[in-house]
């Protein structure tokens, strides 16, 4: 009972910790912040996917992409506010979801991921060219409207909390049973009577959904867009990474990976280049010797020296 | 749009679908020998184009013959790739394998960003950047270079392949590595012999690259995706479906372009192949894995 009393506590603590910040620190450190908030949020989409249902996307970057452009799209031509520009964000890139689901779920395991990958690249030469949108030159959100960065600091916040709540809830759900048991072996969870093409259509529809709404929180937050930075890669592989550093299939992996990677990002400001090999190495690294991530490995730590019956984590 | 037009670009296409063939044929051994999907590839091309451009100026030779020197270089780094950093995690699985090539992806163009900056760079010939006037349609000689040394290249891997130990060896291993393991092949070597040779492939393929058009550290993504797509059209395991596709994705590039115009161009391969694989998810010439 104390025990529970003092985790709900702690809790309580780090949240008003976490409400007090932007209050206390400069703006520098206020972005750190709304960054971390950010890299967990993707993080959660894709540790859904391939974490749960055993599904490596490489196409963050289209759906982030899809997110950033609906919400400035609507923000600009439309006189959405910011909040509902990214709802829609996320919706649209659900929507997207959809549509390609069909035919990128022929695709069998790496196929897969390189089919992300080949639709996220595609989607970037079709924004670099498409008037409609800007083409190269991209967008500008006006910036009279815009609010401050306290307050994008606490709508991301709120996206990862949201994010990581809705994976929470997923897991109790019937569709987390499907999930894991599909994450286990596929041909046995089929022959059970999980439809596992419903089970990873619906992850794939909730990580689109949640990379789309940051993608358009932070279109809103930037002010300016363009195709070449958002649909990007480096948003793909910044989240894989931090999900495979911190911990794939687990709810605080993406967490401490965000963690580590923004931690690691400010260590190496100023040494770019090195920054880029060093987190090639770490993903190397990392797939070789710790593949059940930081977080993974500590959990197993944890596991094995509790008395037996009391699960934590 | 006249007849003309379209049969230029259509021709057009085609050779520079024999370069495709070429800087594809690694990517697609890999695959078809161990199922990894080697994401690195494209860095494996850059490198090639970079090591030719500098061993080239720095020897005064002709950049052809510095490929032979690439060629070997690449073979040993291939080679030792697979050996040390592949092998061991391709027992778990694809995936690991796969993120594994993406982070060394990561780590190679850091390196070439460090030590050869964002310069654009490119290989020049007195033959390089001319063409010749066929029947009043320009054809660039790189690509009439690149089409005949992917015909030739071909040839010698299907002779390598099927009249060799070694290739035998390979196929061996690519159709049941366990079996080929127990009749004394050593799988492992003979992976790490693909990789070899697919990374010296790459130094060629590098090469017409840097003499074709020109290259910065990140351009290995475009080739590697270009690679991805001739493979899924030609299905994978088949050297000869590698040119097939090649030359197919070189003609519906050279159509579209003469129809679209060259913003979408590269779009266009890419849309295609999602078609395709809807239809056929094993793509157009090959068998299911």
């Amino acid at each position: 009972m104390l025990r529970r009393t003092v985790q709900w506590a702690l809790l309580g603590l780090v949240i008003l910790a976490l409400i007090a910040l932007p209050h206390v620190l400069d703006r520098y450190t206020v972005f750190l912040f709304y960054l971390l908030w950010l890299y967990i949020g993707l993080a959660q989409g894709w540790n859904l996917l391939a974490g749960y249902a055993g599904l490596i996307s490489l196409g963050v970057a289209a759906f982030f992409g899809i997110g950033a452009y609906t919400a400035a799209m609507t923000v600009i031509h439309l006189n959405f506010h910011f909040l509902l520009g990214s709802l829609l964000g996320g919706f649209l890139a659900m929507v997207f979801a959809a549509v390609v689901a069909v035919p990128i779920f022929r695709f069998r395991g790496i196929y897969f991921a390189i089919g992300t990958l080949v639709l996220s690249e595609a989607l970037r030469i079709f924004m670099i060219s498409w008037k409609f949108t800007g083409s190269a030159d991209g967008l500008n959100l006006p910036i009279e409207k815009s609010p401050s960065l306290m307050w994008f600091y606490y709508l991301m916040l709120c996206v990862a909390a949201g994010a990581t709540l809705l994976v929470v809830l997923i897991l109790r759900t019937k569709l987390g049973m499907s999930l894991r048991a599909m994450g286990n072996n596929e041909k046995s969870a089929q022959n059970m009577g999980v439809n596992t093409f419903r089970t990873k259509l619906s992850v794939f529809l909730m990580a689109a959904f949640i990379t789309g709404v940051v993608g358009g929180v932070h279109a809103t937050q930037m002010g300016s867009i363009e195709p070449y930075s958002i649909f990007n890669t480096m948003w793909t592989l910044s989240t894989a990474n931090t999900v495979i550093i911190g911990g794939i299939g687990t709810v605080l992996g993406p967490v401490l990976g965000a963690i580590f990677v923004i931690f690691l990002g400010e260590l190496l400001a100023d040494y770019h280049t090195f920054h880029l090999a060093i987190t090639g190495v770490l993903l190397i690294v990392i797939i070789r010797f710790i593949p059940a991530g930081l977080w993974g490995e500590m959990r197993k730590f944890i596991l094995t020296r509790r008395p037996a019956g009391r699960m934590s984590g | 749009m006249s007849f003309f037009t379209l049969t230029g670009g259509a021709l057009n296409g085609l050779l520079l679908g024999g370069l495709y063939a070429i800087t594809a044929l690694g990517f697609s051994m890999i695959f078809g020998v161990m199922g990894l999907m080697n994401v690195v590839h494209g860095e494996l091309l850059v490198l090639g184009a970079y090591l030719c451009f500098f061993i080239s100026r720095a020897l005064g030779i002709d950049p052809f013959l510095a490929t032979l020197i690439v060629a070997v270089l690449l073979f040993g780094v291939g080679y030792l790739l697979q050996l040390s950093i592949f092998n061991p995690v391709m027992d778990r699985g694809v995936e690991p394998a796969l993120l594994t090539a993406f982070g060394l992806s990561i780590i190679a163009q850091s390196l070439f960003l460090f030590y050869w900056t964002t310069n654009t760079r490119s290989i020049n010939t007195a033959y390089s950047r001319v063409g010749l006037q066929v029947f009043g349609i320009h054809l660039p000689v790189m690509y009439l270079i690149s089409f005949g040394l992917a015909l030739v290249l071909i040839a010698g891997f299907h002779a390598f392949m099927t009249r060799t130990y070694l290739g035998k060896a390979i196929r061996a291993a690519t159709q049941d590595p366990e079996t080929a393991q127990v009749m004394g092949i050593n799988v492992k070597r003979a992976y790490a012999f693909t990789y070899g040779l697919a990374a010296a492939t790459a130094a060629l393929g590098g090469t017409l690259i840097g003499m074709t058009f020109s290259f910065v550290p990140s351009s290995g993504l475009s080739w590697l995706l270009k690679g991805f797509v001739i493979v899924v059209l030609g299905g994978m395991g088949s050297i000869v479906g590698t040119l097939a596709g090649a030359l197919l994705l070189g003609v519906v590039e050279g159509l579209g372009g003469a129809f679209m115009g060259t913003g979408y161009r590269d779009l266009i391969g890419l849309v295609i192949i999602l078609l395709v694989l809807v239809a056929r998810p094993t793509g157009l010439f090959g068998r299911a894995r």
